[in-house]
């Protein structure tokens, strides 16, 4: 519990500034909604016009832009791409901050198990991501509310945009617990981390710019899409299997691979 | 001279590692594009979406079915993937020196602090032009491959420079960031929220009247790369514009560190 409740207070001040500053980005990103609903009415006209399948090809049919939620599913991987980084800062230096930072000795030679370790310290990290993920939402919630003017506003879809968040928060944690376990020493988290994240950005990007399906499983920015999520008013089954395998898959490798790791000492 | 050969020794296996990165991503990007090569139908649909999203997207600008308009698609995410370089070896370059514990060595060097850092930023535009040079590289590759006419090598030579320009101010900005800032575990995230968030509002600002001053006041809004692709016409004012600001900044960060405090 001591370990637990030493690494969420460690978290503190980073949870506080990561939320403030996605909200920030949320607010930008929405505030021009108005000037752009006015285009909406053309576009719509448009594309009734048109075959279903030449417009998913481009993604287009599925999203619904003259509400602000179609407008928020616009703006979603802009934000994805920032929760994504915090995600993986926090997993990457999960358990290689010690070592770092020459304290490793200190923590080890406590009379825990490592396992216990490392659970206590998963769940901190856990815990002060929702907290992160519930004030982003609820801040967005309340943006959305702003802007939206008179109009009623889709409040289950925005909130499981909002799970889609946080399942995507996730994933990206646990895989780079993983990836960090593996590494023989991590002497600064940020390169990893945004090269995690710039690679599976870009792998979206690739899913985008094509018809094949086969880079919408490779990369979380996609298994949590806000066209999926909007279309089928939730998830699709088998995004949320890709993401549970990789998370339970990143956990075990953790456990196995952490309590066998040479940790270096002073 | 002996520091240069050091600091790039430090840095050719991060070199490395993003080198097969956009090696790779770039590869199979190419690879897709025998998908749109042509194919008219997409080239249609793209006109009529409306203006402020073809904006945002910068998308309409593009004949996609062609091998420059896929290249200018694909170019703003480029530019994002080599801003982010820049910024981190940027920053770390100076930055590095405190979380692994070396201040004390170099600065006790009998260097001038400014003959140090101006090393350093040497030794990040290097790595910085490295990667330039390999993703160019690609680029011609995949043209030759796809059987460009040869009027197309004039953009590309236009968009290289201004990318470089790009990513010059990305490392400026982060030398800067690391000297002024004291806690330099710090030092790098900052720098690269400073360049990332940048580059996404002017994405989004683009598209929008409220903020549409904001593209014109930031660095990736200087270079107008539809026009660079499309019309092969670059401006030269911001070219210049570019240069002087990172000069700057280099100068203030020189001021700044000469006089700072450095803790072990």
């Amino acid at each position: 519990m001591n370990i637990f409740k030493f690494e969420l207070s460690r978290k503190k001040a980073s949870v506080l500034i990561w939320s403030v500053g996605i909200i920030i980005l949320i607010f930008i990103s929405i505030a021009p909604y108005s000037s752009f609903a006015a285009d909406v009415e053309a576009l719509e006209e448009i594309f009734r016009s048109y075959p279903p399948e030449l417009l998913s090809a481009f993604g287009m049919n599925d999203i619904d832009l003259s509400s602000i939620v179609g407008y928020l599913a616009l703006m979603y991987p802009f934000i994805q791409f920032f929760l994504a980084v915090q995600a993986a800062n926090y997993g990457f230096a999960l358990l290689s901050i010690e070592e770092r930072e020459k304290v490793a000795d200190f923590l080890l030679v406590k009379p825990v198990s490592r396992t216990k370790i490392l659970v206590s310290k998963i769940f901190a990290g856990l815990l002060a991501l929702t907290a992160s993920i519930l004030i982003i939402s609820c801040a967005q919630y309340v943006i959305l509310l702003l802007l939206n003017g008179d109009e009623p506003l889709d409040s289950e879809v925005l909130l499981k945009l909002s799970v889609g968040y946080w399942l995507f928060s996730l994933t990206f944690y646990f895989l780079s617990i993983a990836i960090s376990v593996l590494i023989k020493k991590i002497k600064s988290v940020l390169p990893f981390s945004m090269g995690l994240v710039t690679i599976t950005y870009f792998i979206g990007v690739l899913a985008d710019i094509t018809n094949s399906n086969i880079y919408n499983y490779l990369t979380p920015f996609k298994c949590f899409s806000p066209t999926t999520i909007i279309e089928n008013r939730g998830f699709l089954l088998e995004n949320i299997l890709i993401s549970a395998v990789l998370i339970l898959g990143s956990i075990v490798l953790a456990v196995i691979v952490y309590n066998k790791k040479d940790i270096q000492g002073v | 001279m002996n520091q240069i050969w050091m600091e790039i020794k430090l840095l050719r296996k991060s070199l490395l590692f993003w080198t097969i990165g956009i090696g790779l991503v770039m590869l199979i990007a190419f690879s897709e594009f025998s998908v749109y090569q042509n194919n008219p139908s997409n080239a249609e649909i793209i006109e009529l979406l409306p203006k402020s999203m073809i904006k945002m997207f910068k998308i309409n600008e593009y004949d996609m079915t062609t091998f420059s308009g896929f290249l200018g698609m694909l170019s703003t995410n480029i530019i994002l993937f080599l801003t982010i370089h820049a910024t981190m070896i940027g920053s770390g370059v100076i930055a590095k020196e405190g979380f692994n514990k070396t201040a004390e060595f170099t600065y006790s060097l009998p260097v001038k602090r400014e003959t140090v850092i101006t090393k350093k930023v040497l030794v990040a535009l290097f790595n910085c032009l490295v990667l330039l040079l390999v993703v160019v590289s690609i680029i011609v590759y995949e043209s030759i491959v796809y059987q460009v006419n040869s009027s197309f090598y004039k953009p590309l030579f236009l968009l290289t420079i201004s990318i470089f320009c790009i990513q010059t101010l990305c490392v400026t900005t982060g030398v800067l960031v690391a000297t002024a800032l004291k806690r330099h575990k710090f030092s790098n995230i900052l720098a690269l929220i400073i360049t990332i968030s940048l580059y996404f509002l002017t994405i989004i600002s683009s598209a929008t009247v409220i903020f549409s001053f904001f593209s014109k006041i930031s660095p990736y809004g200087y270079f107008d790369i539809p026009k660079i692709i499309n019309n092969s016409e670059i401006s030269y004012f911001y070219v210049i514009i570019s240069l002087l600001l990172s000069v700057l900044m280099y100068i203030v960060a020189c001021r700044i560190y000469k006089k700072r405090d450095i803790s072990i």
